[in-house]
């Protein structure tokens, strides 16, 4: 038989390790509550006290197909994913103006830029795999676009291309280092942007906007479809 | 008390663990340096003493695939057949063989597509869309970087990028197709772009976009219907003599 001054210790043990645990799990529940108070570390959008800075939007115009410069005053953070991704917002907010040129009203129309260094193989000039030191190598630029945005696209070669070209030219405009782009639509590969411009294939900034064609009204620059010369009203 | 203890510490330590144990690469795609071949092109066609001179029209979409909606509510897939169908018979009424990769609203992927132009060994593939956006006709050959030498082609092509190695001949089409629409005085675009199946098409290969005259004339004039029809053949049978006289 157990003596009673052992019962009465156990007891007392029992109770207060029960005690102790309550404490524990609301110890658990209130720094959770703290922890979950604190704002989210990821900036959702450009830091406002970014310098404003000039940068230049290559603007599609549905009207002739062509690609323009458009200097634009813009809030720049040095950091250059945000960087990218400030230029592209500010892009298409430029297209969803009521009179643009080229008009897609749906915002936000990109969701992420990631920025990858080009593999080794293709950049010659670095053989060390450490990726974050590579800041003045070439970089590739995965947009990941806004499926909304996406799926309220107009349709046709034209003006599938022209948002395309628009991109890349901005991109190769304000950040040179960038000279590979890919597509992603909420995360995710898709064929097409709306049933025509292929995004399945990684685009060259410098190459793939529209060169020399047989036509030669068009100035030289990288970033301009060529007009034949004869276009008449 | 203790083992309680022990659970939380053995719970964190397990969560920390697995944050390290997490790959640190993102799940995006790499560029491939080499579209792999999915369909190699088989060999084609020895050069005979008399080639056939056959064109490939291609109306873009259909079936589930309506592309745009044009100016009237009217889907491309239906707009573009039917002009098809109406230059297909203008060049079967001028001794030019042309077959249509569809002539009903049905459903045609795009390596389906480019199966019918790459097994024709087509002398020109010509893929036709419409839209309501700009004005005129806005003609694009593919913008892939150019293949190397001319005399490694036709053995094997790579599916994705074929068209590469077929710029110079393209831009050739394009050419005599340009000037034929500009003797109707209808304006022309001309650009460069990616989309398929232009770039599987192991052939002289233009896609041509069909956009409103300009404000008073939209797509649904016949009379701007017949100039680009005429056209098209006009220059299909340029492009015949611009053929043949290749090396
Ligand atoms: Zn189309």
């Amino acid at each position: 038989m157990i003596p009673r001054y052992q019962k009465i210790v156990l007891w007392l043990l029992l109770i207060s390790s029960v005690l102790m645990a309550a404490y524990l799990i609301r110890l658990r529940a209130r720094a959770q509550d703290q922890l979950a108070a604190v704002p989210d570390p990821v900036p959702m959008r450009a830091p406002v006290e970014a310098p404003p800075e000039q940068a230049t939007l290559m603007v599609a115009n549905d009207a002739d197909g062509s690609l323009a410069p458009v200097e634009r005053q813009v809030a720049l953070p040095a950091e250059t994913t945000t960087r990218a991704r400030a230029l592209l917002n500010d892009l298409f907010a430029y297209y969803a103006e009521s009179d643009s040129p080229h008009p897609l009203a749906v915002l936000p129309a990109v969701n992420d830029v990631f920025l990858l260094p080009v593999p080794a193989s293709k950049n010659a000039s670095q053989s060390d795999s450490s990726s974050a030191s590579s800041t003045t190598d070439n970089q590739i630029a995965v947009i990941n676009l806004n499926r909304s945005f996406v799926d309220h696209h107009p349709s046709g070669i034209e003006v599938e291309t022209l948002t395309l070209l628009s991109i890349l030219g901005t991109l190769h405009a304000n950040m040179p280092q960038i000279t590979q782009v890919r597509f992603l639509v909420d995360g995710q590969p898709k064929d097409t942007l709306a049933g025509h411009a292929d995004l399945t294939r990684t685009y060259l900034t410098a190459n793939d906007v529209p060169q020399v064609t047989t036509s030669t009204n068009s100035p030289d620059g990288d970033v301009s479809p060529q007009k034949t010369p004869e276009k008449q009203p | 008390m203790l083992s309680t203890l022990l659970l939380v510490l053995a719970g964190s330590w397990s969560a920390t663990a697995h944050a390290q144990q997490m790959p640190a690469q993102p799940a995006y795609p790499q560029p491939s340096t080499a579209a792999p071949l999915q369909s190699p092109l088989p060999a084609a066609a020895p050069p005979a003493a008399e080639p056939r001179f056959m064109v490939v029209l291609d109306p873009a979409h259909g079936g589930a695939d309506a592309g745009a909606i044009l100016g009237a509510g009217d889907p491309e897939k239906n707009f573009i057949v039917a002009l098809a169908i109406r230059l297909h018979a203008l060049l079967n009424a001028r001794g030019i063989h042309s077959i249509l990769t569809r002539d009903g609203d049905t459903t045609l992927d795009n390596n389906a597509r480019a199966t019918i132009a790459n097994s024709t060994h087509a002398a020109a593939c010509v893929l036709l869309h419409a839209t309501s956006t700009g004005n005129g006709v806005h003609m694009y050959t593919s913008s892939l970087p150019a293949a190397g030498p001319q005399d490694a082609r036709r053995a094997f092509l790579p599916w994705q990028t074929a068209q590469a190695s077929y710029e110079m001949e393209s831009l050739r089409l394009e050419s005599d197709i340009n000037s034929a629409l500009t003797r109707q005085h209808i304006p022309v675009l001309l650009a460069r772009t990616s989309i398929m199946p232009l770039d599987s098409m192991a052939c002289p290969a233009v896609a041509i976009e069909i956009a409103p005259f300009d404000v008073k004339t939209p797509l649904t004039d016949l009379t701007y219907q017949e100039k680009i029809i005429e056209a098209l053949a006009t220059a299909l049978q340029a492009w015949r003599s611009d053929w043949r006289m290749q090396p």
